[in-house]
């Protein structure tokens, strides 16, 4: 019997690579018998052959400049270029091909690549944008552009491949007293300045002494390092502070990571790798960075995000290097992090304006709980329903959850959140009616053209007034624009077929939004008027 | 005549095969791939 022989399509960012790989390194560990192969680009998957290897059996690396290697004069000589590397790609036979880089030319890609199956975004024929399945159009309508996703993109990767389980993936290390810090990322609203970074470095040394910090960074990254190590106040620490900033290549820098008892750093590259090398980790979590989305996956991970982390204006309450230093203290002692140790030895104010997550593996995959969480804002509440209800629409996953108390605000959004849920169900209610009018007048022998048009005219109405719904209640957005593309991807030959595909997208989605709507009731609990205080109670 | 200038021509004509409905063919596709190859780079 042959192996199935499966081929990702990542062309995006180092990070992503690390978390594709991470997603198959899972699917090949339940099913052994794979083959699995990865396409990337070159510049961003060489450095990382030494992880790669373990997972994927063929690595095909290119670069826009293979196509046009100087002295191309023609685009028939390009195409040419372009035609070997299909050529050896399409020698695998791949059974499925899943395109994981959501970019314009990765789409065209995909149509270029012969595979029986074919998962994520791909161009039809007419230059439509297709996407199939439905964790892909997850990905499509609720990652691009919104800051609700509660899953972890490793996780849902898993969900494309159809991985199932969360499997620790223990390291061979010797761990040596040394903390290693990657201050930077690849945005600078991602990042904190350079005083900060030495003010933590400072700390992080007087209340270690047997501790020594290295820093990791690459070429861009140099005048910065300086800007930390040679402040005046570390003088005293220079011989503990080791600054590899731009010295060592990925594999050196894993290696370091994986024989250090920390890693404290960014949203970045360095911190999937830690989260590969399984390291008890701090991840300062700063400006457009989503925590719930990108964590590095590994459940030894910290997270801390400022509260107005992704927000349209990424106005930031700043994190203090007292916390940070804290937490590592707890972490080098292996005590485990509370909320009742945070409030207990961090000053006030420096929890204010901030979530400090620690990671669970559950059910759904990597979970963020708030350590600081006393109350729920309507965001978290609304990402904790999502979890839920996608996990059991998608994967049929039956997920538990406490019951989320809620603050002032929460409870107030909530309310009014209701009044759109019964909007947007009245909409998909009239949205089934105009389908079946349609099903109805199509089967029909003596069918009115007029009436099927004007029937298709309300259905595009109907669309319009669910988008000024969501845009006036936004949370309910990740619902609707699931379905929209849902909807847009519906199969069909002819008007009969797609209209009963999106009869049962309509269908399904009125019943997606029913379960959100217990779940919000349950939360909410009876709205109680006392007439002696006035107020609700 | 510059690759480019071939690029811009070539879409040219697929977007009125597109706009009469027409499908497009592997070769266009490919001329499609290599413009975003192009375009993606320019952004780097």
């Amino acid at each position: 019997m042959s192996h199935q022989k499966i081929c990702i399509l990542q062309m995006t960012r180092i990070g992503d690579i690390l978390q594709s790989y991470q997603a198959a390194r899972q699917l090949k560990l339940e099913n052994p018998n794979i083959s699995l192969s990865l396409i990337a680009r070159r510049d961003m998957a060489k450095g990382l052959i030494f992880i790669l290897q373990d997972t994927f059996d063929d690595i095909f690396l290119f670069e826009t400049s293979d196509f046009f290697p100087v002295g191309t004069k023609t685009l028939g000589s390009a195409k040419e270029n372009l035609n070997g590397f299909l050529n050896e790609v399409n020698e695998l036979e791949l059974d499925l091909i899943v395109n994981f880089s959501y970019s314009s030319s990765s789409s065209y890609l995909m149509n270029l690549i012969e595979s029986k199956h074919k998962m994520g975004i791909k161009r039809s024929s007419k230059n439509e944008l297709v996407i199939d399945d439905r964790w892909s159009q997850y990905v499509y309508s609720n990652i691009l552009d919104s800051t609700h996703c509660p899953f972890n993109l490793v996780d849902i990767y898993k969900n494309i491949l159809g991985a199932k389980d969360n499997h620790s993936f223990p390291v061979t290390m010797t761990p040596t007293n040394t903390i290693t810090l990657h201050p930077f990322a690849s945005d600078k609203t991602k990042c904190w300045e350079p005083h900060r970074w030495s003010e933590l470095i400072f700390k992080l040394l007087k209340s270690n002494p047997t501790y020594s910090v290295t820093i990791l960074g690459a070429k861009a990254d140099i005048a910065n390092a300086e800007l930390i190590t040679l402040t005046p106040t570390l003088k005293e620490f220079s011989h503990r502070i080791n600054n590899q900033t731009s010295k060592l290549n990925i594999e050196e820098s894993f290696n370091e990571v994986k024989n250090s008892k920390l890693f404290i750093g960014h949203d970045s590259m360095v911190s999937h790798l830690a989260s590969i090398a399984e390291k008890e980790s701090i991840i300062i979590s700063l400006g457009p960075v989503k925590p719930h989305e990108t964590s590095p996956y590994c459940d030894k991970v910290v997270n801390i995000a400022s509260t107005t982390s992704c927000s349209d204006t990424h106005e930031l309450k700043d994190i203090n290097p007292q916390l940070i230093n804290f937490i590592a203290n707890e972490k080098l002692a292996s005590r485990a992090l509370t909320s009742e140790s945070l409030k207990t030895n961090v000053n006030t104010f420096s929890l204010q304006g901030i979530k400090i997550y620690n990671s669970k593996f559950d059910l759904g995959g990597l979970r963020l709980n708030n350590l600081l969480e006393d109350t729920c804002s309507s965001q978290d509440v609304m990402r904790k329903f999502l979890r839920i209800c996608f996990s059991y629409y998608l994967n049929d996953l039956e997920l538990e959850m406490s019951i989320p108390k809620l603050n002032q605000e929460s409870i107030h959004t909530l309310r009014i959140l209701k009044d759109g849920m019964e909007y947007m169900n009245e909409l998909f209610h009239h949205a089934m009616i105009t389908c079946n009018a349609i099903l109805e007048e199509t089967s029909s022998k003596k069918s009115d053209t007029k009436n099927i048009q004007q029937q298709i005219k309300k259905l595009a109405e109907i669309d319009k007034l669910l988008l000024v719904t969501v845009n006036k209640y936004k949370l309910l957005k990740p619902v609707h624009d699931f379905f929209y593309i849902n909807r847009l991807n519906s199969k069909g030959k002819d008007l009969a077929q797609i209209t009963q595909s999106n009869l049962v997208s309509y269908y399904e989605a009125q019943n997606f939004l029913s379960f959100v709507e217990d779940l919000t009731n349950t939360t909410l609990g009876p709205k109680i008027i006392d007439r002696n205080t006035t107020k609700d109670i | 005549m510059s690759i480019q200038e071939e690029l811009e021509l070539n879409i040219k004509d697929m977007n009125k095969k597109l706009n009469s409905n027409q499908e497009l063919s592997s070769d266009e596709l490919k001329i499609l791939l290599l413009s975003n190859l192009i375009e993606e780079e320019g952004k780097k």
